[in-house]
């Protein structure tokens, strides 16, 4: 019944792919310039991310149940 | 009214999950997990406190200083710090998530008692140890919290003079104050380990991890918050001075609170009041099962005839509560004949649940209430094997 | 009510297994075990969805079911915290042995629904039974 919004979900996920694209600079950014809080801020941001990205990827069904 | 009350509050907790499931797919609700969320957190702050430990200097001068040197000079240790910190308190929210779940939702009584009471002092000693790190910072607030505690435990009638040396590491705050303290939040760390034996040792297959995505989503919302909101000490403690205030974490200083407001000894007794209190709940309503509307089954039987020591059941007791015993005699049924093993059910663990039953190829078990022979009646009635169906 | 009886040969017969802690049953069922509505519908409380035997689905579509089915808690929620998965892997099992045994696997269904979703249920039993009329039920 969520035919219609798989794409869209899908489309969500890679627009927050890139997101944590961006933070990976933001990571590279950090060590090296010593901002290390926002170096693990984005880490965790990362994180986050791709815990949403699993979420979307699941509701879209393109993973299935374990 | 106590039982309808539970009940009410199964009704709603089971409601919340339905809103839960409609966002996330099944699987991945984190409600169904919250004893692995515990774990989790559990891992992390061991992993954390590790790296802390490598820095730390449990003496009266060194400890603030070691502190500050991890969080000011060393190459993410506030993060780790932070981490440590705010792990914690995921902790203790996820540990009473999963008290109040089982509880509600009826998981706590009868053959899980020995579940709950693990749990129990799962709790407690988790607590204790939240607070004990409190202290090892050495700062204002350590210094307020071991006077606070020290006038708790003084006020304990016959032993109060004796736990408070334990406490301290002597009479009196003193050079081997902190190496106490030390050992008083790790010490209870690792038992923790000792006490998640006995809260598994009944439970086949214990989930003790959530789902990955909530190990990426709670790793990420710790490193998060421990960059956004960074740990920091309050001013180093002076010896002889009395602060006042101090910065409440609510997660683990609550009793404080109410030792500032009453006296510590009240405070005290109400955390050992919750705590016996907590103790006894299983054994607080004591009704019958059919007087709370269920049927009561009775426990698996083995059907000694049958039975030809496959172990499909033993595999699939979800409390462990079937075991395999070398065969006394043979069996009767031409399969049982020769068989090697026998399986026996452990009354105190088994929660009639026939589980079993539905494991067994060889009707060698019965739930004493609902018989095979019976459901198959049922069934073939249902399926009108009497009357023709239309096709 | 009254055009009951000749819907009722119509309709394929379905028997299904369903777990005390799932779906309220208040009300949902006659004495007869048949479901309140849908008298070509028969269902069986169990204690867990795991006390189900693989056996006893056979048995059913043996005796002139069209179809059978298990209704557990949603996954993750079990009572007895394994009762679902173990139910639903067996089923899997179930099914493969059935299509070896050239019957229609989608003769036999698994669902999972909490207290609160009697609805929803009682709609994926009607979906089941619309499925295997579709499908020529028997056979
Ligand atoms: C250190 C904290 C704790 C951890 C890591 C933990 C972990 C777990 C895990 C992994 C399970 C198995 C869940 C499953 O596979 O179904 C479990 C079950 C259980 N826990 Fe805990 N737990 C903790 C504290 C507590 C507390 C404080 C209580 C309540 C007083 C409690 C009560 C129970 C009960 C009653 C069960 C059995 C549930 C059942 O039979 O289905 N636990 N715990
Ligand atoms: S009924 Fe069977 S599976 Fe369930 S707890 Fe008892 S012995 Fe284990
Ligand atoms: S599954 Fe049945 S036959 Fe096999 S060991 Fe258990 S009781 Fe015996």
């Amino acid at each position: 019944m969520t035919e219609d919004r798989s794409s869209w979900y899908v489309a969500l996920a890679g627009f927050l792919a890139v997101l944590a694209l961006a933070c990976v600079a933001l990571m590279v950014y950090g060590e090296w310039f010593d901002r290390r809080l926002v170096a693990s801020g984005a880490m965790g941001v990362l994180l986050v991310l791709y815990a949403a990205i699993v979420v979307l990827f699941r509701k879209a069904r393109l993973t299935a149940e374990e | 009214m106590y039982r309808r009350l539970l009940l009410a509050l199964q009704s709603a907790t089971l409601r919340l999950d339905t809103w839960v499931n409609r966002v996330l797919p099944q699987d991945f609700n984190p409600l169904y997990y919250t004893g692995g969320l515990a774990n989790l957190f559990l891992t992390i702050l061991v992993v954390s406190g590790i790296l802390i430990f490598l820095y730390y200097e449990p003496s009266l001068e060194g400890a603030y200083a070691s502190v500050e040197f991890l969080t000011h000079h060393v190459p993410y240790g506030v993060v780790f710090r932070g981490i440590h910190r705010y792990a914690a308190d995921a902790y203790l929210v996820a540990i009473l998530l999963h008290l109040f779940r089982n509880w509600f939702t009826d998981r706590y009584r009868e053959a899980r008692d020995s579940q709950w009471l693990s749990g129990m002092f799962l709790l407690v000693v988790s607590g204790f140890a939240g607070f004990t790190g409190y202290l090892l910072v050495w700062d204002e607030r350590s210094q307020l919290l071991t006077s606070l505690t020290t006038q708790a435990l003084r006020s304990v009638p016959l032993i109060g003079g004796w736990l408070e040396r334990v406490f301290l590491g002597g009479p009196g705050v003193s050079d081997t104050t902190l190496p106490r303290f030390l050992f008083l939040h790790i010490g209870p760390a690792m038992t923790l380990y000792v006490l998640l034996w006995w809260h598994y040792v009944r439970l086949r297959h214990p989930k003790i991890w959530p789902p990955a995505v909530w190990v990426l989503f709670s790793l990420g919302l710790l490193f998060i918050l421990a960059s956004a909101l960074p740990a920091a000490s309050g001013p180093p403690a002076q010896p002889g001075a009395s602060p006042e205030g101090f910065q409440v974490d609510w997660f683990f200083l609550w009793p404080y609170v109410l030792a500032r407001w009453t006296a510590p000894g009240w405070a005290l007794a109400l955390v050992v009041a919750l705590v016996v209190y907590g103790m006894v709940i299983p054994y607080t309503l004591r009704e019958t099962p059919e007087q709370r509307g269920l049927r009561a089954l009775g426990q698996a039987v083995v059907v000694e005839e049958n039975c030809t020591g496959c172990e499909l059941c033993y595999y699939d007791c979800p409390y462990n509560a079937i075991y395999m015993v070398p065969s006394p005699y043979p069996g009767k049924s031409r399969a049982a004949a020769n068989r090697k093993l026998l399986a026996v059910v452990v009354d105190s663990r088994c929660v009639e649940c026939g589980i079993c039953i539905g494991a067994c190829p060889f009707e060698a078990l019965e739930l004493p209430r609902m018989l095979d022979k019976d459901v198959q009646q049922r069934i073939r009635r249902g399926a009108g094997a009497a009357a023709p169906v239309a096709s | 009510m009254a055009a009951a009886p000749e819907r009722m040969e119509t309709q394929p017969r379905v028997v299904g297994f369903l777990c005390d802690w799932a779906v309220r049953s208040e009300g949902l069922l006659n004495p007869d075990d048949t479901v309140v509505g849908m008298p070509h519908v028969t269902v069986i409380r169990v204690p867990c969805s795991g006390f189900v035997k693989p056996g006893w689905l056979e048995l059913a579509l043996r005796s002139g079911a069209a179809g059978a089915f298990v209704c557990g808690c949603p996954m993750g929620d079990c009572l007895n915290r394994e009762g679902n998965w173990i139910m639903e892997d067996r089923i899997d099992q179930l099914r493969k042995r059935l299509s070896r045994q050239k019957v229609d696997p989608e003769r036999i269904a698994f669902f999972a629904y909490g207290l609160h979703e009697r609805e929803q249920f009682l709609q994926a039993v009607a979906d089941f039974v619309d499925r295997l009329r579709g499908s020529g039920g028997k056979q």
